[in-house]
């Protein structure tokens, strides 16, 4: 009789565990999804504030003494032109750099408009895609070196750097 | 024997539910510290911060007959105190303080849409100097969507230089 009682409150105990762990389980499922989707958020806009200052985007020492924040546009759009090479090396979807003030012209940069033109799209995986994506931007420095006529001069505008992640579906 | 085998079966329901109350509290517990949050507005104010470091190296049209090339907002900023007719400046007035004011205008409308239903209710910029521990606005404060913003969001950056014993600060607040 004891050892019948025992086994009922054991197999009790263990249904009960069961339960609580089916619970937790898919409160923690429920939530994965938005989880990844604030995951790729926050990947996006730690990438877009530091990316301006890796070495393929960064002004250097070209453009004057070395400052954060600043992108060498010539630079950019050598780069925008090699996309497949480095298409894998920031993991994202997509980079495009934006001109916010003085607009110049409009639409995206190609070696015949460049420079009035006000956007360099780096990498575009999204091009095309129904996709669900996120995405990231921060202020910067858009700088090239341009001539006034006798010498090199340093020309500094407004700009945005998006960054954006395709979302877990 | 009957009271006994009562009193039996009482111990493990009192068991039983002291199981129960612990789980549920390991189980609250879990809830709390996986539903906390993540600073988020943090993550945001590094835009405030980037944005016044571009505004600040953003070209003018103003010639620098100092260094080849054109004025920066920053050395605007300094060429202040040089009074009217101190710079130079294509197709726009030869006063520091115009240029200055009027750039900084159209750099914040193009850079922080503000509207109602945006996410940027309003702006705030200030550029003071300080000389003998003494501020003074340098030029108005820069401001719009501040009277109907309802904003509960401030994000705010700061960045000072210094020249010739006076201290120049630059304030930028959005409201969200």
């Amino acid at each position: 009789m004891k050892i019948q009682q025992m086994a009922f409150m054991l197999v009790a105990v263990t249904i009960f565990f069961v339960l609580i762990g089916l619970v937790v389980l898919g409160i923690h499922l429920s939530g994965l999804e938005e989880r990844a989707t604030e995951l790729s958020r926050k990947n996006a806009r730690l990438l877009v504030s530091n990316l301006a200052d890796s070495p393929e985007f960064s002004c250097g020492e070209a453009l004057g003494s070395s400052r954060s924040d600043c992108i060498d546009m010539d630079k950019v759009m050598a780069l925008s032109s090699k996309a497949e090479t480095y298409e894998g090396l920031w993991g994202v979807s997509k980079i495009e750099v934006k001109r916010v003030y003085p607009e110049r012209g409009s639409g995206g940069c190609n070696q015949g408009n460049y420079p009035n033109c006000n956007s360099i799209e780096v990498i575009d995986r999204l091009e095309g895609q129904n996709a669900n994506f996120t995405s990231a931007q921060n202020f910067v420095s858009l700088c090239r070196k341009t001539s006034d006529g006798s010498q090199a001069i340093n020309k500094c505008s407004m700009g945005k750097l998006l960054v954006s992640y395709e979302n877990v579906a | 024997m009957l009271h006994k085998k009562e009193k039996k079966a009482q111990e493990e329901m009192i068991g039983f539910a002291l199981i129960i109350i612990i789980v549920a509290v390991i189980l609250l517990a879990f809830l709390f510290l996986s539903s906390g949050d993540s600073g988020e507005e943090n993550l945001d104010s590094y835009q405030v911060n980037s944005f016044l470091q571009s505004y600040l190296k953003y070209t003018t049209s103003c010639k620098d007959d100092s260094f080849s090339g054109n004025k920066t907002i920053q050395d605007l900023i300094l060429d202040i105190d040089a009074g009217p007719g101190s710079t130079d400046c294509e197709g726009q007035s030869n006063n520091a303080k115009d240029v200055l004011e009027n750039t900084s205008k159209e750099i914040l409308n193009a850079s922080w849409p503000v509207g109602p239903k945006r996410p940027t209710k309003g702006y705030k910029l200030e550029i003071t100097q300080t000389s003998d521990n003494n501020p003074q606005p340098l030029i108005g404060v820069i401001e719009r969507g501040m009277e109907e913003s309802n904003a509960t969001n401030i994000r705010g950056g700061k960045q000072d230089f210094s020249r010739g014993g006076s201290d120049y600060d630059i304030t930028f607040k959005i409201f969200s």
